[in-house]
């Protein structure tokens, strides 16, 4: 996360641009204002500018990964879903029928490659809860999933369950902590790594109704 | 570190200015199990005599076996087989008898239960109207055509607090079909991207075509979509079939957020906010002012 005080370095006329156009902006003046992802050197320089339509910020225009075979040559084959106009039609990956899926839905040729299947949960269950660890007052926190199951919210101080009330308060934020909750059925951020995997992103305990993939 | 108190003086200004613009920018029930849209559209006309009949629904509901009704207006109900797709939230009825032509039909979509929530959600009745044929050959379509992104925070309604993503504008192509447009659903796929290195294409947006000059907003999450992100699109018809449009790709490089919003408000939006940010500015160039030389350089 950039230091604010990083603006320290930058040139005084620059500045006092800047100053400038963002007090236009706020009265309305420019009609191009916002949106402005800010650079690697401390401006929103048009040419790194990010949100251009159709473009990258490289100023590459996105567009077909592979162009349709017209050689004269061409061997037609068996279509495959591989970005190359297999049987020399013009068209690439034309005619293979969607793959179903176990639970629903279909995989497309999509890119040259069979899309992943359509799955209900991107992250988190929308609503549902998960158990974090404080390091202070109360210890225990919880996490609730945002609505369109993106990610979870903000860790919440929360007052810890009888069975664990006294283990927060004696060994407070401590992977004891951590190994009460996993053990009463709460799912729980694995912060302090008691599974000793190297990960302390992952959640632990009864997370079925929780995480997409527990 | 005089004027790095300037500075954050600006930034929390900014910021200030930014939040209380975002907290009235989406809002609904946590985890609410609601009916989304339907296919067809309520009072649609021209349906294919041999169309499926889908309502979907948010990730969080659950189809526990609730009636759906089918009704031809005038002659009775009429028996359709049900179906659920878990994972796309479809529910689908395929009527028995292929639909008459020039008919009127009624649906009645149920409120659906939940997984992490007691109430029921919001069913619908929809009224449509069949066309006169079938819907025969897949439909045509130009594919993603352009791309712009944007970080978008909002406040959630389940963790009661703001919440950034990145929104991507997907323009869409033209699209044909010999079934109506209202009928055709849109399927975005993210093709590049941290969490595809190489790996399969992941259907990130299902829903209507959106109208002629609309573009698709794709949400994802932050960490989702740090880089060269890319996306592709098709659109599947009434029966199924879907466009042979997923060769076109359209990227764009994304900056890891926070970065700076430039403190502009939407037109016609939060006018009032003006005078306190030229409050703001004006304090901060008059602390500016009150610097000694030195520190200036």
């Amino acid at each position: 996360m950039p230091d604010v005080c990083q603006l320290e370095r930058i040139p005084s006329h620059r500045r006092a641009f800047r100053f400038g156009v963002s007090l236009l902006c706020s009265l309305g003046c420019l009609p191009a204002c916002g949106r402005t992802g800010l650079d690697s050197d401390g401006f929103d320089d048009p040419v790194e500018h990010a949100g251009s339509i159709g473009a990258d910020s490289d100023g590459q225009v996105g567009g077909r990964i592979s162009t349709p075979t017209t050689d004269a040559a061409c061997v037609p084959t068996t279509e495959t879903c591989n970005g190359i106009d297999d049987d020399c039609n013009g068209t690439i990956d034309d005619g293979l029928a969607p793959i179903p899926c176990p639970g629903g839905g279909e995989r497309y040729c999509v890119a040259g490659r069979w899309s992943a299947c359509p799955d209900r949960c991107s992250v988190c269950i929308p609503g549902s809860e998960v158990v974090c660890f404080h390091s202070y007052c109360l210890y225990w926190g919880v996490m609730t999933c945002a609505a369109d199951g993106n990610g979870f919210g903000p860790c919440r101080e929360d007052h810890p369950p009888p069975e664990c009330d006294r283990i927060a308060r004696d060994q407070k934020d401590s992977p004891e902590l951590e190994r009460c909750c996993t053990e009463h059925g709460y799912c729980c951020t694995d912060s302090h790594d008691i599974d000793g995997d190297g990960n302390r992103s992952e959640v632990l305990g009864a997370c079925s109704g929780v995480v997409c993939k527990p | 570190m005089q004027r790095c108190r300037v500075q954050t003086l600006r930034a929390t200004g900014c910021a200030m200015i930014v939040l209380a613009w975002a907290a009235t920018a989406r809002a609904g029930p946590c985890g609410r199990p609601d009916l989304v849209e339907t296919f067809p559209p309520s009072d649609a006309t021209d349906v294919p005599v041999n169309a499926r009949l889908t309502a979907r629904y948010v990730s969080t509901a659950e189809y526990l076996g609730e009636p759906v009704s089918l009704e031809h207006v005038g002659v009775g109900p009429e028996d359709a087989p049900v179906t659920f797709d878990a994972n796309e939230g479809l529910l689908t009825i395929a009527p028995v008898v292929p639909l008459t032509g020039g008919d009127k039909y009624k649906i009645g979509w149920p409120a659906l239960r939940g997984l992490t929530t007691a109430a029921l959600g919001r069913g619908a009745d929809v009224t449509f109207i069949a066309g006169t044929g079938d819907d025969q050959s897949a439909p045509e379509f130009a594919g993603a055509l352009g791309l712009a992104w944007d970080i978008e925070r909002y406040d959630d309604d389940c963790t009661d607090s703001p919440e950034d993503r990145y929104r991507f504008d997907v323009s869409i192509g033209e699209a044909t079909d010999d079934g109506p447009r209202d009928m055709l659903t849109l399927v975005v796929f993210q093709t590049s991207g941290p969490t595809q290195p190489g790996g399969s294409p992941e259907p990130v947006f299902v829903g209507h075509l959106p109208e002629r000059g609309k573009v698709a907003e794709v949400r994802r999450p932050i960490d989702a979509a740090i880089g060269r992100i890319c996306f592709a699109a098709l659109v599947r018809d009434s029966v199924g079939r879907a466009s042979n449009s997923a060769d076109h790709e359209v990227c764009v490089t994304t900056v890891r957020p926070p970065f700076f919003y430039g403190c502009s408000l939407p037109p016609g939006r939060g006018r009032s906010w003006v005078p306190i940010f030229v409050v703001v500015a004006l304090g901060a160039a008059w602390r500016s002012r009150r610097r000694p030389r030195g520190l200036l350089t």
